[in-house]
């Protein structure tokens, strides 16, 4: 990239990064990341960092067919970023590295990160332990290129894209999904409160009129998830009730 | 007959343990079965430091000295495996997947042959299929009898019918399990497991240099256990591996 243009890099390493390890008590979804037991961590910091770049790296090497547990940690510390999105202005590249092991949707997970960041490119270096021929190191050099590349020029573009009708549908489903779930999610429907898109943007009138017609049959389709209206009798999912 | 349950929830008793629970109680209304519950958050099994020393060397090679040898004879030792995962983010939990990391050389070295094992997942209701593709490389060569998902949402759910399914779906699994258990014999092998199976032990034998634990592993095996191999299977075997090793020596 720095052929290209003037770039500087900072390098994140989760090795080394003052992160803890996710304990499952779900308070970051339901109540704010500032009720995350593992507050005075360097996460938040690590995330305002991510959110003040032009585009992200995110790269692990594939262990078992899947990033690494080390990797997974991340992603599941960012897990409310699933629930409030929020890394629109970031472009990302996908990074995944093995001795030629891959696996099914193994960059599916790492895209999970970055929720909201929109996926340029995904690449994939064969990096086994022992020599490359020359062909296959060709190959690699090629590709690394082509992301760095891709990544150059999607971070010049800085403007926010207008949601296409199946983006659209998804917000207003996350929104209407969030809005009721105000007394188990109360962090979630705050933030879909009032929004009429994850940022300030057109919606066309197509996509309105589409997803005004979709969204009703999408939530008869997945009733089953949704939470009980308040007032009506709770019945708890789980067996030992 | 004797059951270990991999517990891959940091929280430990979550909803996933009931489920795992209530699994061990339809399995002990169809016979005497003890469970042994290994809770990863409390087990002592170290971050994997990904420096690869237990494919080529041996898994005696790790740095981490730590119960992951414990653990595996436990495992060896049983009749049924249960690997239960909280889903978060569309995957199985960061424990779990360390877990999985830290039992990697069991796909290039299989063992778990004589385990039936039944896969446990957990969520509020979405990941199902990313987290099984997770779940599914945990133990190297242990046959998945059931894979079992469970709806366990934070808040509570308006359809009943949802609630007696899931119910349900615990108890067949839990039958399905015990049923497995009860046949010990190893099965026969199948033309793409022999294949596979040779595929390894001719890729591992030339280059026995770089990967001599895997090379030991599999010198002078007919299968990776005992097994009857049809001439049929050795012909098909005979043709087609020359063809693979073309392929990788000149193609890839």
């Amino acid at each position: 990239m720095k052929g290209i243009g003037e770039v500087e890099f900072e390098y994140i390493f989760l090795k080394d990064a003052n992160i803890g390890m996710c304990t499952g008590c779900m308070s970051c979804m339901a109540h704010g990341e500032d009720t995350c037991p593992l507050k005075d961590d360097d996460l938040a910091q690590i995330r305002e960092k991510m959110l003040g770049a032009h585009g992200l790296i995110l790269s692990s090497p594939i262990h078992a067919r899947g990033v690494t547990g080390l990797m997974k940690n991340f992603i599941d510390r960012l897990a409310y970023t699933i629930g409030r999105p929020m890394f629109f202005h970031q472009k990302a590249l996908l990074v995944l590295n093995s001795g030629g092991g891959r696996g099914k949707g193994d960059f599916a997970a790492l895209g999970f990160a970055v929720n909201g960041a929109r996926i340029v490119h995904r690449l994939y270096v064969l990096t086994p332990w022992y020599p490359l021929r020359e062909k296959a190191l060709r190959r690699n050099d090629k590709a690394i290129r082509l992301g760095a590349e891709k990544l150059f020029r999607t971070c010049l573009d800085t403007n926010l894209p207008a949601p296409g009708i199946l983006d659209y549908l998804m917000f207003r489903f996350s929104k209407a999904y969030n809005m009721r779930e105000s007394v188990h999610l109360p962090a979630c429907s705050e933030y879909y409160r009032g929004k009429e898109y994850y940022y300030e943007t057109g919606i066309s009138p197509i996509a309105r009129l589409s997803v005004g017609v979709l969204l009703p049959i999408f939530m008869m389709a997945v009733k089953d998830l949704l939470p009980a209206d308040e007032g009506e009798t709770h019945k708890a999912a789980r067996p030992d009730s | 007959m004797k059951i270990v349950a991999i517990m891959g929830s940091p929280k430990g008793k979550g909803s996933g343990y009931t489920v795992v629970r209530e699994i061990e109680r339809h399995m002990n209304d169809l016979g005497e079965v003890e469970f042994e519950y290994i809770f990863l958050k409390d087990a002592n099994l170290g971050m994997c430091k990904g420096c690869f020393s237990c494919v080529p060397q041996g898994e005696d090679r790790c740095p981490l000295q730590d119960d992951r040898a414990t653990i595996e004879e436990k495992m060896l030792r049983a009749d049924g495996l249960i690997l239960s995962s909280p889903i978060y983010v569309y995957n199985v939990s960061w424990l779990m997947k360390n877990f999985i990391d830290r039992f990697m050389y069991t796909h290039h070295r299989p063992r778990f042959f004589r385990q039936k094992t039944m896969l446990v997942l957990n969520s509020n209701g979405v990941g199902w299929k990313q987290a099984f593709v997770a779940l599914r490389q945990a133990l190297g060569g242990a046959s998945i009898v059931h894979e079992l998902s469970v709806s366990t949402p934070a808040y509570p759910v308006k359809n009943e019918r949802a609630v007696r399914r899931s119910k349900k779906a615990i108890q067949i699994g839990a039958e399905k399990l015990y049923k497995a258990c009860l046949n010990r014999r190893l099965p026969q092998p199948g033309i793409k497991d022999y294949l596979i199976f040779r595929v390894f032990q001719g890729g591992f034998t030339e280059a026995k240099e770089l990967v001599p634990a895997c090379y030991q592993y599999y010198r002078g095996k007919t299968y990776y256990y005992e097994a009857k191999i049809g001439p049929v299977k050795k012909l098909i075997a005979a043709i087609a591996l020359p063809l693979v090793g073309f392929v990788a020596k000149h193609l890839l």
